[in-house]
């Protein structure tokens, strides 16, 4: 799931100042999922942004929507003349949904509400860790499942790197445990395994976005 | 002792190795201010140490060389992707350095400009690999060949201190597999536990021949006369700042 986190309220207070009427647009999919772009959260940052203008000059006006992916066109193919109306438009969706409003709509701005930040699941109390780089090369078969891309920060596919604390957190993120520590306790569970012994190669990265935009072939129409 | 040991130490019997810290500034009197005599051991240059930068190790190991020392030019992981770090050794190994010194490096994030960007295109092991292939078997990565022939030595890190003992052996083997020269330990804070990790890698075929460096937080540590009379290791490397 694409994970994301809300811009601050005086981030989106101050981008949205210029615009008189605004048309908040949620997205029903990944980021209502992680709650960050959902009818809940839509309507808070509406009610925000009121507030806020009560102290500025001139009439203020905000619609809210949700469209249940944004990163479909087809599903957006409303938002387009509700826009003629509005000024601006704040998404709440991640950057592949706001970049899709954008495409449809090129006569008003499309303001950020969202930092997009990671592939990820959730794990506990509703908390959600990255997962995915989206690397294009994936290898968790060597490596009893878990991705040592996205989950180590300093992407060490070989061993540890050695600036885990004595409770075997990260170094860069405390909060988590080394994921060296995962990779040990899963070996633990499934005796045989050799995947600590493999030398993992050096990953080819023009899979990844180092090597360029990424697109899917076309399909033939059918 | 055995051929590589032997190659690696010369007539040596305990080498001392010192990380040098670059100075931040582009004048080489700060880099060589204060140095002992050369010929005394081994200086190891940092390669922006603290995700901070610093005079880079290749221009620093130049005028080190320019001065009769003998360096041991570090390289991390975390600036440099696969194509810089062979441009790196290629460059050193025209200047006269004979030993590379392969880390992570600490995370940017961790130093004072957490907001660069990182590369971690290659790990230290892979990049073992490379560099191995490279003076081996006169390759670089993509297996375009090199001409002529280059000799040096690499050396890499290992974490006595932390992590589970039962698995070091496995990350040592593929060190050896890809044919490490030296090894330089973390700094020791427990000899204890330094004894253990030794005793953990002693069934690794071939671990007896890798000269192992006692990593020390600082020039003032002391390796426990047993340890330094053991014969398992070559000596101490004083480090100057975790990189």
């Amino acid at each position: 799931m694409i994970v994301g986190k809300p811009k601050s309220i005086e981030d989106i207070i101050e981008m949205t100042r210029p615009y008189r009427r605004i048309l908040i647009v949620g997205c029903g999919s990944c980021l209502t999922v992680c709650r960050t772009g959902g009818g809940r959260e839509i309507s808070i940052a509406a009610r925000a942004i009121s507030l806020a203008r009560l102290n500025m000059p001139g009439a203020f006006e905000t619609h809210e929507i949700i469209v249940q992916r944004q990163c479909e066109p087809e599903l957006c193919e409303d938002i387009p003349a509700m826009a003629r109306e509005f000024d601006a438009i704040l998404s709440f969706g991640c950057a592949a949904g706001m970049q899709t409003i954008a495409d449809l709509i090129r006569t008003i701005p499309i303001l950020p509400g969202i930092d997009t930040q990671f592939m990820g699941r959730i794990v506990d109390h509703r908390r959600y860790i990255e997962q995915c780089i989206g690397c294009g090369d994936c290898t968790i078969d060597q490596s009893e499942g878990i991705c040592l891309i996205s989950r180590c920060p300093k992407a060490q596919q070989n061993e540890p790197c050695g600036g885990s604390d004595p409770a075997d957190h990260c170094e860069v993120n405390p909060d988590l445990e080394c994921v060296w520590v995962t990779f040990a306790r899963r070996l633990g569970e499934r005796p045989g395994s050799v995947s600590i012994s493999k030398i993992i190669e050096p990953k080819d990265w023009s899979r990844s976005h180092a090597g360029g935009v990424r697109s899917t072939p076309a399909e033939p129409e059918p | 002792m055995d051929t590589n040991r032997r190659t690696f130490m010369g007539s040596r019997t305990w080498i001392e190795m010192f990380e040098v810290i670059p100075p931040r500034n582009a004048n080489p009197e700060a880099l060589l201010h204060d140095l002992p005599p050369p010929g005394f051991g081994l200086l190891s240059i940092s390669d922006n140490p603290g995700a901070m930068p610093a005079m880079s190790a290749s221009a620093a190991a130049c005028h080190l060389i320019r001065n009769g020392y003998d360096p041991v030019l570090m390289i991390n992981c975390r600036d440099r992707n696969r194509i810089d770090i062979q441009s790196v050794v290629l460059g050193a190994v025209s200047l006269g350095v004979r030993f590379f010194l392969i880390q992570p490096g600490i995370h940017q994030t961790l130093g004072p400009m957490r907001e660069a960007k990182n590369v971690y295109d290659i790990d230290p092991i892979q990049t073992l690999k490379i560099l191995n292939d490279m003076r081996r078997r006169r390759i670089f990565s993509n297996h375009t060949r090199i001409p002529g022939t280059m000799d040096y030595f690499i050396g890499l890190f290992e974490h006595p201190m932390n992590g589970d003992l039962d698995l070091k052996p496995f990350f040592f083997r593929k060190k050896l597999w890809h044919e490490v020269d030296f090894i330089v330990t973390d700094p020791i804070t427990d000899f204890d536990r330094l004894i253990a990790w030794r005793s953990a890698i002693a069934g690794v075929e071939g671990s007896e021949r890798i000269p192992i460096f006692i990593g020390l937080p600082d020039v003032h540590g002391v390796v426990p006369e047993t340890i330094r009379q053991s014969g398992h290791y070559a000596g101490v490397y004083y480090s100057g700042a975790k990189t």
